[in-house]
């Protein structure tokens, strides 16, 4: 619920606002899937939600690499919010190389997360 | 965060100990008597785990475990199954029905407390 | 060489003198344990929790005894030990004989160790006197017929309790797509691995598909775990207990506790991938023929993803970090190490006068106005309020470990007063400052025996009244704030206000036609030379009552508030702060002089202009956003000369719930206080609990803030008295 996806030229802007879980997670797959045809340039705004789990992760994992594959280019808008970093650790998506469909080094879970804690 | 739970079960002292337990470890907690009780008290509102007894009059767990799961509002919540150590049949039966996990009854309520993280914290 | 005795000395003397040094906290605190164990044990003998906690503390005081070279100790203990185990495995049940036997010994270990550790003495004789009474209550013949795997039982045990080693699991968990249908979230499962010990996590995502074809209800995720843990395999399991037929989970010991000091190189990056089947040998050669680094390699060739490189590197961080930790660590498998109270003491004497120096280089850093400085000095201050913090909690101890002794006294007591009491203990987790704790001791022990002789009736005498035959006290501790609440609560016959009043009339306290509160009244009690008690029993009436316990407790900075119900019983609550040592305090300014309140009783700031001062100068009372405060002008009352500004402030501080102001000239902020005491000179000052001294060296006063505020209001109360029309 929540997921918005709004377009102005070849840029695109899906919001994740709410509970982006599972329940939701088919909600935001048909928004990535749309932008993705619609658009080149996708941003996504991560500041309104309320909660997370691993499903969206895996999502915009997927989403990543799809648009690595139509060489279009998938971001997050700003520093994603602590609960966001919080799930990244807890399921251990934090990395410090991407995948290897990431050659252009714009993989979404280098670098971020609140680190590897033991 | 203070979750909620649903415990159903025919005995009222089972009832009370899971309710009071959780209540205690600062939750909030609906109790039914059946399985069709059970559904009525939920009607589509969200619930965050729900822990039944398999053997009940009127509709018994596993039938209302197989309810849960078949609609979009449960489908993916956790469900705790109360079984004896002579159960192990009916034990099966409701993990094919789709359980999360069981406990063996008498339990402590710190065991209770135990499986419950495991699911919800 | 003072010591003739030195020069005799082989090295093992020297050896087992600090051996016994270490032990020595640790003795007596087995030792309490033992008996806190037994006294519980009593309740319900059937406990066998209780009994593995008696036996576990014989257990460990005949080992450590005997390594400390306390034959006697371990002899004795070793006999205990192998009766008491017949009331382990059933053969015997725990009476009351038993257990006050076994006290009884207890108590003669404990006067072996004080002849060292104390100077004290013991009868040898009654080392076997003790075990003569034993032997009498075996049962039966001592020796019991050996049954078969008899034998083996103690050592399977011995086993169970030695404490586990910390071993390096790599963790493969990889769960069926469906397993978000049974309600299960993987997550919560790698959350519950991190609370078995040091854990590190990788996601393999590899096999997440592209947008079209996501199930959006499916797990396409699976995790690489290297948990390091002493909890042992069987606590990984019960992890995945649910999950047995929704996830392959594949445990692999990695590493194990106790290396050879010179393995210091893990295993290779290809060695790892290897062992998780990540990597074929062939694919591994090829690589290794290159020139680049094997992981670099292996991500460029494709052969490996490098969601699975990173998660080898993961691991040999993970085991190198724990390699590190392991040497930094004497003491293997124990996380923590013993100090003598009086290294702690030092240091914490030491963080406050860093904490001084720190105020110091702030000021001075803000003077110079250099921005660099500045910078370092804000560092250096927050560096030191975590020092500090750090230092406290060290000294911090769960209240606890007094409790037992409280124990034991109601337990003789009420034996010699004939009456039937049960301590109920609640709080025992609750930390305070060891030096606290220490001191608290005694003024405790105190009011318990009070509520035991004077507070519990005679088991007829409660009947008659309809109340259960056996009393109760309860012991109870929580934090609140900065405090810690102590009650001693009993549901004895309560306080008899007419015989307070009549004693303390008789003893001089108080005139006869006075009017007093019922907490007035009640606090008489505390008064020196204060005692109802109509017989001066053995155990308390002495004379040397409950104004002992008011000195001790106003020493630690804490409040006694004593309520009664008659016929319904006693409460006293004693209000402590946690710590002694350093405040957060707030700094305030009258003319030249400094005065310091504690931060914690700090509500807000508001101006006081002349012109509404002088307006209410009759009533003293100020209107903060509607309501009224009353307030009290600290010039007045430490008679500091010199003019007021035109705008003084009010700090708003909060006493027992209600809000007054204290009028100041200005406020100068927050600030680390590290509490001096003022010495005998000024004890009797009311209203100031010490000094400190600012960073620029002067001195400012802290302020009691509550004895200040009643003073002003008994002074207040008095001239309004007076000042009537008669």
């Amino acid at each position: 619920m929540g997921t918005s996806f709004t377009q102005s030229g070849n840029r695109g802007l899906v919001t994740l606002d709410g509970e982006v879980t599972l329940p939701h997670a088919e909600d935001l797959r048909r928004a990535l899937i749309k932008a993705l045809i619609d658009t080149d340039d996708i941003s996504i705004a991560l500041d309104g939600m309320q909660d997370v789990d691993l499903s969206c992760l895996q999502l915009l994992c997927s989403a990543h690499r799809s648009a690595a594959r139509l060489k279009k280019r998938i971001y997050f808008a700003g520093d994603p919010p602590q609960l966001f970093k919080d799930m990244m650790t807890a399921a251990g998506f934090t990395r410090s190389t991407g995948c290897k469909l990431d050659c252009d080094k714009s993989c979404l879970w280098v670098g971020k997360g609140a680190g590897n804690v033991g | 965060m203070v979750k909620k739970f649903l415990v159903v079960d025919d005995s009222a002292s089972i009832r009370q100990l899971v309710s009071f337990t959780l209540t205690e470890a600062g939750h909030e907690v609906l109790s039914a008597e059946n399985g069709s009780d059970a559904l009525q008290k939920l009607s589509g509102s969200k619930i965050d785990m729900v822990i039944t007894d398999l053997n009940m009059p009127d509709m018994d767990g596993i039938e209302l475990i197989r309810k849960l799961r078949s609609m979009d509002d449960y489908r993916f919540s956790p469900i705790l199954m109360l079984t004896t150590e002579s159960q192990e049949a009916k034990k099966q039966e409701g993990k094919r029905a789709g359980a999360s996990g069981w406990i063996v009854k008498p339990f402590s309520p710190q065991q209770l407390l135990t499986v419950v993280r495991k699911f919800v914290r | 060489m003072s010591d003739n005795r030195e020069t005799f000395d082989d090295s093992t003397e020297n050896i087992v003198r600090e051996l016994r040094a270490t032990f020595r906290e640790e003795a007596y605190e087995l030792l309490s344990e033992l008996e806190s164990a037994l006294l519980e044990l009593e309740k319900d003998p059937a406990d066998n929790q209780q009994i593995g906690r008696a036996f576990r503390a014989m257990h460990t005081i005949k080992g450590s005894g005997g390594a400390c070279e306390f034959h006697e100790v371990s002899a004795f203990t070793h006999e205990l030990e192998s009766i008491f185990d017949k009331v382990r495995s059933g053969k015997m049940t725990a009476s009351k004989e038993i257990i006050t036997l076994t006290l009884t010994a207890k108590d003669q270990i404990e006067a072996m160790f004080n002849s060292y550790y104390r100077g004290g003495t013991v009868d040898p004789d009654r080392t076997g006197e003790i075990l003569a009474s034993f032997r009498k209550l075996l049962p039966g013949s001592a020796a019991a017929p050996a049954k078969p795997g008899f034998s083996s039982q103690p050592k399977a045990s011995a086993k169970k309790e030695e404490p586990g080693r910390t071993m390096t699991y790599r963790i493969r968990f990889r769960p069926v797509p469906g397993i978000f249908s049974q309600g299960t979230n993987p997550v919560n499962l790698l959350n519950e691995l991190r609370e078995l010990g040091k854990c590190n996590v990788v996601a393999q995502t590899e096999a997440i598909p592209y947008l079209e074809d996501f199930d959006p209800q499916a797990c396409h995720t699976y995790w690489d775990v290297i948990l390091s843990t002493s909890r042992g395999l069987n606590a990984i399991q019960d992890v995945f207990i649910f999950v047995k037929d929704s996830a392959e989970v594949k445990i692999d010991v990695i590493a194990e506790g106790g290396y050879l000091e010179d393995e210091k190189a893990y295993k290779k990056l290809g060695e790892i991938l290897l062992e998780r089947g990540d990597l074929s040998p062939q694919d591994l050669k090829k690589v290794l023929n290159g020139k680049k680094r094997v992981g670099e390699m292996l991500v460029e060739t494709g052969i490996v993803p490098p969601s699975k490189v990173e998660s080898a590197l993961v691991e040999q961080q993970h085991v190198r970090e724990m390699r590190e930790q392991r040497q930094g660590h004497v003491d293997q498998g124990s996380s923590s190490i013993r100090v003598a109270t009086s290294r702690l003491d030092s240091l914490v004497n030491l963080v406050g006068e860093l904490v001084t120096v720190q105020a110091r280089l702030s000021q001075t850093a803000l003077n110079t106005g250099m921005p660099a400085l500045v910078n370092i000095a804000e560092e250096v201050e927050r560096l030191t309020a975590s020092l500090r913090d750090n230092a406290m909690s060290i000294r911090m101890l769960p209240i606890g470990t007094t409790f037992s002794k409280f124990r034991r006294v109601v337990r003789d007591l009420s034996a010699e007063l004939g009456k039937e009491i049960e301590l109920v203990a609640e709080g025992a987790e609750t930390e305070l400052d060891k030096t606290v704790i220490e001191r608290l001791s005694d003024p405790l022990v105190h009011i318990i025996r009070n509520s035991v002789d004077h507070g519990i009736e005679l088991p007829e005498v409660r009947m008659a009244a309809g109340k259960p035959k056996r009393g109760t006290i309860t012991l109870s501790a929580l934090h609140s704030g900065a405090h810690v609440l102590i009650r001693v609560q009993d549901d004895g016959a309560g306080l008899d206000a007419a015989a307070i009043r009549a004693k303390a009339i008789e003893k001089g306290l108080i005139q006869p036609e006075a009017e007093l509160g019922e907490s007035e009244l009640m606090e008489l009690i505390l008064a020196p030379g204060f005692s109802t008690a109509r017989n001066v029993t053995g155990v308390s009436g002495r004379g040397v009552g409950m104004d002992v316990v008011k000195r001790a407790i106003d020493a630690l900075r804490g409040t006694i508030e004593i309520s009664s119900v008659p016929g319904r019983g006693t409460s006293i609550m004693l209000k402590l702060p946690l710590t002694l040592a350093i405040i957060d305090g707030f700094l305030t300014r009258i003319c030249g002089e400094h005065f310091i309140f504690p931060l914690s009783l700090v509500q807000e700031c508001i101006e006081l202009s002349r012109e509404e001062a002088l307006k209410a100068s009759n009533r003293r009372l100020a209107n903060v956003r509607g309501q009224i405060v009353p307030y009290i002008r600290l010039r007045e009352y430490f008679l500091v000369s010199g003019d007021s500004p035109a705008f003084e402030q009010i700090v708003i501080v909060n006493v027992d719930g209600r809000r007054v102001g204290l009028v100041v000239d200005t406020v100068v902020g927050e600030h680390q206080t590290v509490l001096k005491s003022l010495g005998k000179y000024y004890h009797g000052v009311e209203g100031i609990s010490g000094a400190t001294i600012l960073g620029d060296g002067t001195v400012a006063l802290i302020l009691d803030i509550p004895k200040l505020v009643r003073m002003v209001e008994q002074q207040e109360a008095q001239m309004t008295r007076g000042g009537e029309p008669s």
